[in-house]
């Protein structure tokens, strides 16, 4: 360098900085571990420096699967995907470095999945629900279990489509809502329109017509019904009159009933008057049958007088001629 | 009457054409050779280091504290803000590769190049102008020097290095910032970080940021160069031509972006 050469940069080096080089050098040594830190950083990100083993997974759709999406266990990611290949029988084969100090995750019973949610990209997880079984071995290959909440997506557009369909079918031009709904606009015009309801009900101007003289004769009919219950009334007044009035029917049957209420009265005293003589007349018959015990015997006496008499009779018969008749009579 | 009208605005529209394709060319051409010469070892012998020292501290040292600084207010505020949405849409697992992708990936080296271009190489561009005006190059030349070598490369390697530099340094504490964001000053997340931080540079992915950090660096520091070399030295014309510099230069960085774009995510 020659200082004549470029004046300009002599003098600013004299004029401002000192040691420049120095600091220059250090710039660049910090530039330099920058990059190398950077570069062994990124290295050491991508899992470059960790011994890994590998794991292949078999599916038949590789759809949502991309080189160096991870593989995680429990939310953790244990794997990347290297490679992904389709395999002699057309299957795809999706190559998972497994880091092998996470390794022991995995079990020969591990299941492994691929799922898409709707939003973010598929993940591919592991489950190992046995940790005692022998470790997954170097190389191994494992079918993929695929859960996709867009598969049903394709389902849902064809009901879509049919929905849409049938509401086309609707509202076409010829379908019945639509004839229904001209209607409707039909009898809503006539409605608003001078004929109004009654055009809508009747049909035509000679019904219509009928309909209003109906209804004039129907009020005239009313008209009368309400003369004929005005009277009606005056009657029922007269009747009430009559019946309930001060010297009316019920007024009288009040009365009546009265006298009978005093007659009755008058009966039951005579009844019990006769209830008494049934009572002496009891007793009565009680002595007549105490007497008829009486009579019994006197009559068994008798009866044996008689036949005494009878004998007595016969005798007298047969030695008296005169008398014919045996007869006896009883008293 | 109006065939030579139109014959003078083709004439016209021609001329504009084929200086923009001058520019363009001298850019890409200087590109090359500054390559060629970054790349030869005789660059760097002992008798151009400190020229070269000194235009690498004076290119990154005065705007490294300051694009630090603006680059984590900013970086912060966007994490803030990706990181809640994230977690109010339940998507917090998204957070920290939206993050990475937007800031680290996209924002950061942008606004680098922009910085560095508006602090550091447009100074060089009128550097290099006034050695142009004060007859530097021909003494230079008389003592059997080559301008670029001498003059160019060590502000080309300055600007570049700057860009690369800020670059670095505000994307490690933008990936800090966004840790501490999402967990604090705990360490136990920091595994599942590196993992998800490792995820998103793919192989792909940081081939592309690699080239674009290092095509933003080029282009930040060769286009003002290749301008101050070309333009007319004259102060009547050089307003128009800073215009085309500034031009040229966002043109050239919008192409590196939009093709970064497209690479990363179709």
């Amino acid at each position: 360098m020659s200082p004549e050469a470029d004046p300009l940069d002599q003098t600013i080096r004299q004029a401002r900085v000192q040691h420049v080089e120095f600091k220059a050098g250090l710039l660049l040594l910090v530039m330099l571990a920058l990059l190398l830190g950077s570069v062994l950083f990124l290295l050491h990100a991508r899992g470059v420096f960790e011994p890994t083993q590998e794991l292949v997974l078999i599916t038949d759709d590789s759809e949502g699967v991309s080189i160096g999406m991870d593989l995680s266990f429990s939310g953790f990611p244990i794997g990347r995907v290297r490679q992904v290949e389709l395999g002699a029988d057309g299957r795809v084969r999706i190559l998972v470095e497994v880091r092998r100090r996470e390794a022991h995750w995995l079990r020969e019973s591990s299941v492994f999945t691929l799922e898409r949610g709707l939003v973010g990209a598929a993940r591919l997880r592991a489950f190992t629900g046995m940790l005692e079984d022998p470790p997954l071995p170097d190389a191994a290959e494992r079918e993929v279990l695929r859960g996709d909440a867009l598969a049903d997506l394709p389902r849902i557009m064809i009901q879509i489509r049919d929905l849409l369909h049938n509401l086309n079918t609707i509202t076409a031009e010829q379908a019945p809502l639509n004839a229904s709904l001209r209607n409707v606009q039909r009898a809503s015009e006539v409605l608003v329109g001078p004929q109004g309801a009654l055009g809508l009900l009747a049909g035509n101007d000679a019904d219509r017509a009928r309909l209003l003289r109906m209804v004039d004769e129907s009020n005239a009919l009313l008209r009368r019904l309400e003369a004929v219950a005005g009277r009606t009334e005056t009657l029922v007044g007269n009747a009430d009159r009559r019946v309930f009035g001060a010297d009316g029917l019920v007024t009288d049957t009040q009365g009546a009933l009265r006298e009978a209420q005093g007659l009755l009265a008058d009966t039951r005293a005579s009844l019990q008057k006769v209830d008494a003589v049934l009572v002496e007349a009891q007793a009565i018959a009680g002595n007549a049958r105490a007497a008829s015990v009486d009579l019994d015997q006197l009559r068994n006496e008798v009866e044996a007088n008689l036949r005494r008499v009878d004998a007595l009779m016969g005798e007298l018969n047969r030695r008296w001629p005169f008398a014919r008749d045996p007869e006896l009579r009883l008293p | 009457m109006w065939p030579t009208q139109l014959y003078a605005s083709l004439a016209e529209i021609g001329h504009w054409l084929r200086l923009g394709l001058l520019g363009w060319w001298r850019i890409v051409h200087l590109g090359a050779v500054i390559l060629v010469l970054a790349l030869s070892p005789s660059s760097y012998a002992r008798a151009r280091w400190p020229l070269l020292a000194q235009q690498i501290y004076y290119a990154t040292a005065p705007v490294l504290l300051w694009f630090t600084a603006l680059s984590a207010l900013f970086g912060l505020v966007l994490i803030r803000i990706v990181v809640v949405t994230a977690i109010g849409y339940g998507l917090s697992q998204y957070a920290v590769e939206m993050v990475v992708r937007v800031l680290v990936l996209e924002l950061l080296p942008l606004a680098a190049a922009l910085f560095v271009a508006l602090r550091c190489t447009l100074g060089q561009a009128e550097q290099i102008m006034a050695l142009r005006r004060s007859g530097a190059f021909e003494r230079l030349q008389a003592q059997g020097k080559d301008v670029l070598h001498w003059l160019v490369l060590p502000r080309a390697l300055a600007g570049m290095f700057a860009v690369f530099t800020l670059v670095a340094i505000s994307s490690l504490v933008a990936l800090l910032l966004t840790y501490l964001n999402l967990y604090g000053f705990s360490t136990g997340a920091i595994d599942a970080y590196v993992h998800l931080v490792g995820r998103v540079f793919s192989p792909e992915v940081t081939l592309i940021f690699v080239f674009k950090t290092f095509f933003f660096g080029l282009v930040v520091a060769l286009v003002p160069l290749a301008s101050s070399l070309h333009d007319p030295i004259d102060s009547a014309q050089r307003s128009s031509s800073e215009l085309q510099l500034l031009l040229r230069l966002f043109l050239a960085l919008l192409l590196i972006q939009l093709v970064s774009l497209l690479g990363s995510y179709y």
